[in-house]
């Protein structure tokens, strides 16, 4: 019978991230005007494993189950948004097994004709093109690259040197320093990257969106249990209120499609399309979360004082670099449809 | 670990009702919907297709509440939602038309004595004909309002007299015996609370009017009138020390916990009737061309699709977790309603949607389609409005950090 409790393991690790989150916390100003996260921060991060979540425990890592790093994920940029992201958001070259020290670039789906700000083309075992916004881990000594090959996706791995990078100037999340990747060079292709490689990849890109979510209905909702207007509490006002419990429920609805969408994958089933449907729901709740944060302020979210504005921000930035809403929706129907997609309007 | 493998019996279960829905109920939906009255003949199918409430769990004929037993598997919530998704995939009216004690069976189960369960859940084992139970809350000027309710309730020898008017009563035309609440006092409140079983017959109890609907008119749906309805000691759900021993709040604790369990249920139907809906959609769409290309060709067309999917999945699943919330004995009012409102909100868009992106192509309009666009509507009405289950999700929110906001 299907249960929506968490286990003890999974619970565990995210209250660790939970708490390393909170003590994050504090820092995130600091961490988005210096355009990156504390060392010191980093370290302590490392040292209690949260960089390896998603990596297998036969590469080193804590060998949990996506489920389990979605949970962990999500706890963590509750706490600390920008940091939390700008620490684990760089990782997603562990799901495939690299080190820390790997990046993973994604130029691929560029043989269904999908557009995206950029694509790399393999033709042998030479990678060329270039991928105009990206976010990617520190002190990086090669890149896993998703390629567009004549007959589909392929994993290639280069070095350092074969790509060159240039920071981007996004609106958002400047801890991540997101930037533009040009690459031109032999590659080790390692293999296919399909259905299953792409459901992973949106599976944990959605959690981050989850964080947001949280943690923007907590701060309105905190800001409403005590800002007054009018001579009353505003989260007395139905105005005030509905709104806020729209965003429990769409935030709600997107955790639940995203778990259902990570445990089929986990058995083995495709959920390609439900990942999709999944990060499609998180990046609509979150942005919902966020401007209805920005809302409930009033002219106090407008401006900095509050992490609303910069939330937004964020949530916007954070779309474009696992891709726009309606983009991901082409990308699925593109991949669904295969060759049928260029007779699609 | 969240898991979302249905067991072998819910399989079983989903499958069967699926089955029947398909075979039984579908091709009766557009009749009954113009007879506005389900046909005699269903009730005989029904019978010998051995479907009945004993598989809607909360039905508490069968469910061994106040005992502490874990309920069987097949009397889980969880099972009831599954059972109620596919009925309602057929025709709702037809569900909420199911023989049994219906929305009256949680409060005789939650608060009646022993002697009073057994006495009104009795008439539920004769098979000669159907039985039905109704649940008397709603009133012309108290609807969402519980605590506002009028109809009085005044102590005198041997019980009490009832005296008001209830309004859109589920099968209320036809119950055996309905759970009315009433007041002693409306100045007291919620404390004023009394519940009652008042039998059909009884002196002073009449049907008012059947209510003519925009959808679900299948479903019987009548206004009852108590004037000076003499109701005996025996029949005061729970018994007078329930009251006293519950400091008095009970009658609209009984009203609250009854919604908790059956917002799920009636979530479950707004997704089965906007699943009908995607999939008919999906199902036209298929054949039908526009500019000379086919309608699935397009990709506006194929976004609306997919994202009927996605919200039909996402309604399911809020329900099956305020289900599975219930089962676990955890606090699920603030699930329950987030169910209830998610589901009975996007179902109405999707019915919509479905009638729209079908309809645009010059077609006939779809009769499914429509009748589906007029039954969902009341999802968002009923068993509290869409604005009454965001009232309590954001009054569970601010719960949370225990702040008081006087919302």
């Amino acid at each position: 019978m299907f249960r929506f409790d968490w286990d003890e393991d999974s619970t565990a690790v995210a209250e660790l991230a939970r708490d390393f989150g909170r003590t994050a916390a504090s820092r995130e100003r600091e961490a988005a005007e210096s355009g990156e996260v504390p060392s010191a921060l980093r370290s302590q991060a490392k040292d209690l494993g949260l960089l390896d979540l998603a990596r297998s425990a036969e590469h080193g890592g804590l060998g949990l189950a996506p489920l389990a790093v979605g949970h962990a994920v999500a706890s963590l940029v509750a706490e600390a948004p920008g940091i939390g992201t700008a620490l684990l958001l760089g990782e997603a070259a562990a799901l495939f097994g690299e080190s820390d020290a790997t990046g993973l670039v994604d130029g691929g789906l560029g043989h269904l004709g999908y557009r995206r700000a950029g694509e790399l083309r393999l033709t042998g075992s030479r990678v060329k093109g270039s991928v105009g916004f990206t976010a990617l881990g520190r002190d990086l000594s090669a890149y896993l690259l998703i390629a567009a090959g004549d007959d589909g996706d392929r994993f290639c791995r280069v070095p350092a040197q074969a790509v060159e990078t240039s920071l981007v100037a996004a609106m958002g999340l400047e801890a991540i320093a997101p930037c533009r990747v040009k690459v031109a060079g032999d590659a080790e292709v390692l293999g296919p990257c399909a259905g299953p490689e792409r459901t992973a990849v949106f599976l944990y890109n959605a959690p981050f969106f989850h964080g947001y979510s949280r943690a923007a209905l907590a701060y309105a909702r905190d800001y409403a249990a005590q800002r007054k207007a009018f001579g009353r509490l505003i989260g007395s006002f139905q105005g005030i209120a509905f709104p806020l419990a729209e965003v429990a429920m769409e935030s709600e609805a997107a955790e639940l499609l995203w778990q259902d969408a990570a445990w089929r994958h986990a058995q083995g089933e495709d959920a390609f399309v439900l990942a999709a449907q999944a990060l499609r729901a998180a990046k609509d709740a979150a942005f919902l979360a966020v401007n209805t944060c920005v809302g409930t302020l009033g002219g106090h979210g407008f401006v900095d004082d509050h992490p609303a504005e910069r939330w937004l921000r964020d949530v916007e930035t954070l779309s474009a670099l696992t891709g726009h809403p309606k983009a991901l929706a082409q990308a699925a129907i593109a991949f669904e449809t295969g060759k049928e997609a260029e007779g699609i309007a | 670990m969240p898991d979302f493998q249905e067991s072998s019996k819910e399989q079983t279960i989903r499958a069967y009702l699926h089955y029947f829905a398909e075979t039984e109920i579908r091709p009766r939906s557009l009749e009954a919907d113009r007879m506005a009255d389900i046909q005699p003949d269903f009730y005989s199918v029904l019978d010998r297709a051995g479907i009945s409430t004993e598989m809607m769990p909360r039905d508490p004929g069968s469910r061994p509440a106040q005992t502490g037993d874990a309920p069987r598997e097949h009397q889980t919530l969880r099972t009831a939602v599954l059972a109620s998704e596919e009925l309602s995939w057929g025709d709702a009216s037809f569900m909420l038309s199911l023989p049994g004690p219906g929305l009256g069976g949680p409060p005789v189960s939650f608060i009646g004595t022993p002697e009073q369960r057994e006495r009104f859940f009795a008439v539920f084992q004769d098979r000669g004909r159907p039985h039905f139970g109704a649940y008397a809350l709603t009133e012309p000027e108290a609807g969402s309002d519980v605590a506002g309710i009028r109809t009085r309730c005044e102590e005198v020898e041997g019980g009490f007299r009832i005296t008001g008017t209830k309004t859109f009563i589920t099968n209320g035309s036809r119950a055996d015996w309905v759970v009315v609440f009433a007041t002693l006092d409306p100045e007291l409140g919620r404390a004023g609370h009394r519940t009652f079983v008042v039998e059909r017959g009884r002196e002073g109890f009449s049907v008012g009017r059947r209510h003519h609907k925009l959808g679900l008119r299948a479903s019987d749906t009548a206004e009852l009138v108590f004037q000076d309805c003499f109701v005996p000691e025996e029949n005061l759900l729970g018994g007078r020390r329930h009251y006293e021993r519950q400091q008095s709040k009970e009658g609209f604790k009984v009203a609250m916990a009854t919604f908790d369990s059956t917002r799920p249920l009636v979530a479950a139907m707004a997704v089965g009737i906007a699943r009908a809906a995607a999939e008919r959609a999906r199902e036209l769409i298929r054949d039908r061309y526009m500019l000379g290309r086919a309608l699935p060709r397009y990709r506006a067309i194929l976004e609306g699709l997919d994202d009927m999917d996605r919200r039909v999945r996402a309604a399911r699943l809020l329900t099956w977790k305020s289900a599975y919330l219930a089962d676990a004995r955890q606090p699920q009012s603030r699930a329950a309603s987030m169910a209830k409102a998610y589901a009975g909100g996007q179902a109405v868009q999707i019915c919509r949607e479905a009638l729209e992106l079908t309809a645009d192509s010059g077609e006939e309009p779809d009769p499914l389609l429509e009748k589906w666009f007029r039954d969902i509507r009341v999802f968002d009405l009923f068993e509290g409005t869409a604005q009454v289950q965001r009232l309590v999700v954001a009054r569970r929110l601010f719960d949370e950090i225990g702040a008081k906001v006087g919302l």
